[in-house]
C-alpha cells in the first residue's frame, strides 16, 4: 500500500540524488576546488568583463534594478577603486603592469573601495540586455558579505568562490551525461568528468564572477537529459526537465538561445523515434517542454516590461554577451581565446553568404571563393588555443611549445575516439539518431555565433569568438574523452585514462603557474 | 601477485605523475632576476626629457626587498651621462645610487642596499650629471603629473621597476608570492588564500587521480 502511495516529493528528489554515484559528486568537489583556487589566485577584475557583471551585481543587490541599454555608463565607485587598484587596464595595455602587492597599497583600495558608492549609473556598461539569473544568485553572497561587514574586495572573493559550485554543478552533470552516452564503460565516466573538472580555462572562468559558469551548467545539464530521453524515451516529466533547463540556460545568458535549435532538431528526432505507440507520449513532452521553456521565459518578460522597464533584446553581439562599454572594456580583447584583428579595409556589406561564409569560417578552412573574414585559422587560434590557455583577458598565453603539444595530445584522444569507435560501432549504428541531435546542438551553437560573430565583425571590425564560449559544449568535451577510453576495455582504459587525468592536473598547474608569474613575480 | 597485476595498469598514470612531478620541480628551481614592484606604468614611448644637470623626480611606492631600480633611458648622444638617484621617504633619504658615464641602450639599472621596508609615498630622484639631454620612457598623458623636472611637474610618467637582490628559484619566492596574492582582498587579505589555493589544488589533483584509478573496481 505504502508502495502504491505518491511519494512526496521532497522525498523523490532526495532519492533521485541518492541515486548519483559518489564518483559523481566527488569529481564536481574536484572541480569545485580547482575553481575556487583560481578564484583566490587571479587578481580581482582580472577574469574578463568581470568589473561590468560585478556592476550588474551591485545594481541588483543595491537598487532592485537591472543595468539598462540606455542611462549613465559608469560601474559603481567601489568597482573603479578596485579597477584602479587592481591595475586592470595597466595590465591589459602592458606587460609590466601588476595587481598592487604591497599591503600599504590594499590599506589604500580598501579605503577607497569603502569611501564610495556600491551604485554605478544604471546604464548598460555592456550588460544592459543581459538576463538576470546569474546576477540574482550572487546577491545573496554579496549581502550576506556586506552584512558581516566585508567590503566589494570581500565580496568579489566570496562571489567567485559561490560560482565555483556552478562549475561543480557542470561536472555533476557532465558525469551524468557520460553514464547515459557509455553506459557500459563506468571507468570512463570518471575520466571524461575529471577532464572537465581540470579543464583550466574552465576553472579560471569559473572561478570568477561571470555567468559562463551558470550557462555551462544548464547546459550540461541539457545533455544530460537529452542523453536520458533517447534512451528512455522522452516522457513529459522529461520534456519539461528539459525545457526548464533550456529556459534556465537563456535566462543564465543569451547565448543560451543557440541551443534551442539543436533542442528542437532533438525532440523531432526524439518524436520520430518514439514509434506509434510511443509517439504521443513523446509530443506531449515536447509541448510540456514548450510550457516549462515559457514559465520562466514569462516571468522575465513581466519583469522586464514591468518592473525595469528595458527591451528584451538589442544588438547581436549583446545577445550572445560580449560585454564592454563605458565602464566595462579595459582595452583588451576578453580572455580564453579572442585574437585580436584589425578591421577589415573593403569588407562587403551584410549579406547571407557573407554570413554563411563567416560562419563556415568559425569552424573549417576558408574555401577559395569565400572572403578572408578572420585572420589565420580561427578553430586553431581562437578555440583550440584558448581552450588550451589564454588567461586574464585574453593576454597571457603558454610558450608556443605548449599548443604544439597539445596538438600531440589532442590527435592521440581522435585517435583513440576512433579505435574505441570501431570497437563500439554496433552501439554506434543503434544510436545515429542521438549523436545526429548532438551534432545540431553543436551546429546550432556555431550558427548562432556565427551570426552574431558576423555582424560584431562587421560592427567593430573585432573577432568576437572566444574560447569560453564552448562552455555550453563541455558535456561533448567530457564526452570526446570517455568515449576515447571507454572502447578500451577496463584495464587499458582506466591506465591510459588515469594517464590523461595527470597530464590534465598538470596543465592545469601549469596554468595555475603561468598566471602567478605574471601576476605576482 | 595476482592483487600486484591487477594494479598493473596504475603504473602508466604513475610514471606521468613522477615525470611530471620532476618537470614541476626542475622548473621551481629555475633561478632568476625577480620583481620587486613596478609602478604598472605602460611602456609606450619616450614620455619625460631631461636636459643636463636636470633632476627628475617621481612619486611611488618603494617596495621592500628591492635592491635595484630599472629605468626605461636612453641617452640623445651615442653614450650615456653619468646618473645619480635617490630615494626618499617621508623627508629622509632610503637610498642612493651611482652609475659612470658611458652606458649605452635602452635601460639603465641603479643598484642600492637593500630596502628594509615598504614605502608607500617614496620619492625617486634621478639627476643628469651630464651635458646630454635624456630621454625616459613611460607613458605621456594630457595633464600634467606629479612627475617633476626641477620642480615643474610633467605631462607625462615614467616606467619604474624595482627588482630584489641577486637571483632567487621560485620556492623561495613563494612567501612573497604568497603575500602579493592576498593583498588586494580587503579584510581576507593575507598569504593564506594562496596556500589555501595551492593546497586545494593538490588534493583536487590527487583526489582526481584517486577517482581515476578507482574505475579498476568493478
Amino acid at each position: 500500500v505504502s508502495l502504491a502511495r505518491p511519494r512526496p516529493k521532497l522525498a523523490a528528489a532526495r532519492a533521485a540524488l541518492g541515486r548519483v554515484p559518489p564518483a559523481a559528486w566527488l569529481c564536481a568537489l574536484v572541480a569545485f576546488a580547482n575553481a575556487a583556487a583560481w578564484a583566490f589566485i587571479t587578481p580581482p577584475l582580472q577574469v574578463p568583463d568581470e568589473q561590468a557583471h560585478i556592476y550588474y551585481v551591485q545594481q541588483l543587490a543595491e537598487t532592485g534594478q537591472v543595468p539598462k541599454p540606455t542611462g549613465l555608463e559608469s560601474i559603481s565607485g567601489q568597482d573603479t577603486a578596485v579597477r584602479v587598484y587592481s591595475h586592470l587596464d595597466d595590465i591589459n595595455v602592458g606587460y609590466l603592469g601588476r595587481p598592487a602587492w604591497t599591503d600599504a597599497e590594499g590599506h589604500i583600495a580598501d579605503r577607497a573601495v569603502r569611501g564610495t558608492s556600491p551604485k554605478g549609473g544604471g546604464g548598460s556598461v555592456g550588460v544592459g540586455l543581459y538576463p538576470p539569473l546569474y546576477y540574482a544568485t550572487l546577491v545573496l553572497p554579496y549581502a550576506v558579505t556586506k552584512a558581516a561587514g566585508g567590503s566589494l574586495l570581500e565580496a568579489i572573493v566570496v562571489m567567485r568562490v559561490f560560482s565555483g559550485l556552478f562549475a561543480a554543478g557542470t561536472v555533476l552533470f557532465v558525469f551524468l551525461f557520460l553514464r547515459e552516452l557509455v553506459p557500459r564503460a563506468p571507468w570512463a565516466w570518471r575520466i571524461g568528468a575529471l577532464a572537465c573538472a581540470l579543464q583550466p580555462l574552465f576553472a579560471f572562468v569559473s572561478g570568477g564572477v561571470t555567468p559562463d559558469s551558470m550557462l555551462a551548467m544548464f547546459c550540461a545539464a541539457t545533455f544530460y537529459l537529452l542523453a536520458r530521453a533517447f534512451r528512455r524515451g522522452l516522457t513529459p516529466r522529461l520534456g519539461a526537465l528539459l525545457g526548464l533547463t533550456l529556459g534556465l540556460a537563456t535566462l543564465a545568458k543569451l547565448a543560451g538561445l543557440g541551443l534551442i535549435p539543436g533542442a528542437l532538431a532533438a525532440a523531432a528526432i526524439l518524436v520520430w523515434r518514439a514509434g506509434p505507440e510511443r509517439r504521443r507520449e513523446a509530443l506531449r513532452g515536447v509541448g510540456a517542454g514548450a510550457l516549462a521553456f515559457a514559465a520562466p521565459m514569462l516571468i522575465y518578460v513581466l519583469l522586464s516590461v514591468a518592473v525595469w522597464h528595458r527591451p528584451l533584446l538589442g544588438g547581436s553581439s549583446e545577445a550572445a554577451g560580449a560585454a564592454s562599454g563605458g565602464g566595462g572594456g579595459a582595452g583588451a580583447s576578453g580572455g580564453g581565446g579572442a585574437a585580436p584583428a584589425p578591421a577589415v579595409p573593403g569588407k562587403p556589406p551584410s549579406s547571407l553568404s557573407g554570413y554563411l561564409s563567416y560562419t563556415w569560417q568559425l569552424v573549417f578552412p576558408k574555401l577559395w571563393f569565400m572572403h578572408d573574414w578572420l585572420p589565420g585559422f580561427l578553430p586553431n587560434e581562437v578555440w583550440f588555443h584558448g581552450w588550451i590557455g589564454r588567461f586574464g583577458w585574453g593576454g597571457i598565453v603558454f610558450d608556443g611549445w605548449v599548443y604544439d603539444w597539445a596538438v600531440r595530445v589532442l590527435e592521440a584522444v581522435v585517435a583513440l575516439t576512433a579505435v574505441s569507435l570501431a570497437r563500439l560501432r554496433r552501439s554506434l549504428v543503434r544510436r545515429l539518431g542521438e549523436l545526429a541531435a548532438y551534432v545540431a546542438i553543436l551546429g546550432g551553437l556555431i550558427l548562432f555565433y556565427g551570426y552574431v560573430g558576423y555582424h560584431y565583425f562587421l560592427d567593430t571590425g573585432n573577432v568576437f569568438e572566444q574560447a569560453r564560449y564552448l562552455f555550453p559544449l563541455m558535456a561533448l568535451y567530457g564526452g570526446l574523452v570517455a568515449v576515447a577510453f571507454a572502447g578500451l576495455g577496463r584495464r587499458v582504459g582506466v591506465a591510459l585514462g588515469a594517464t590523461f587525468v595527470v597530464f590534465a592536473f598538470a596543465h592545469d598547474v601549469a596554468a595555475l603557474m603561468l598566471n602567478v608569474g605574471r601576476f605576482y613575480a | 601477485v595476482r592483487r600486484l597485476l591487477h594494479f598493473l595498469p596504475l603504473l602508466a598514470p604513475l610514471v606521468a605523475l613522477v615525470l611530471l612531478g620532476a618537470k614541476f620541480v626542475a622548473t621551481m628551481n629555475h633561478s632568476g632576476e625577480r620583481l620587486a614592484g613596478s609602478n604598472s606604468v605602460k611602456l609606450q614611448q619616450p614620455a619625460i626629457q631631461i636636459n643636463g644637470r636636470s633632476r627628475l623626480c617621481q612619486p611611488g611606492v618603494a617596495p621592500r626587498d628591492a635592491a635595484s631600480v630599472l629605468l626605461f633611458v636612453a641617452p640623445t648622444g651615442p653614450k650615456g651621462p653619468p646618473l645619480s638617484s635617490t630615494l626618499t621617504a617621508s623627508g629622509h633619504t632610503i637610498a642612493t645610487s651611482r652609475i659612470a658615464g658611458g652606458w649605452t641602450g635602452g635601460t639603465v639599472r641603479l643598484t642600492f642596499r637593500k630596502l628594509p621596508a615598504t614605502y608607500g609615498e617614496a620619492f625617486l630622484c634621478v639627476r643628469n650629471e651630464g651635458r646630454a639631454p635624456l630621454a625616459f620612457s613611460g607613458l605621456p598623458t594630457t595633464t600634467p603629473t606629479r612627475t617633476t623636472v626641477d620642480g615643474q611637474p610633467q605631462k607625462g610618467v615614467i616606467t619604474v621597476e624595482f627588482f630584489r637582490p641577486g637571483t632567487s628559484d621560485w620556492w623561495s619566492l613563494l612567501p612573497t608570492i604568497a603575500h602579493r596574492a592576498g593583498v588586494l582582498k580587503g579584510s581576507l587579505a593575507g598569504a593564506w588564500g594562496f596556500w589555501l589555493a595551492a593546497a586545494l589544488v593538490l588534493v583536487a589533483g590527487l583526489a582526481a587521480l584517486g577517482i581515476a584509478a578507482g574505475g579498476l573496481r568493478r
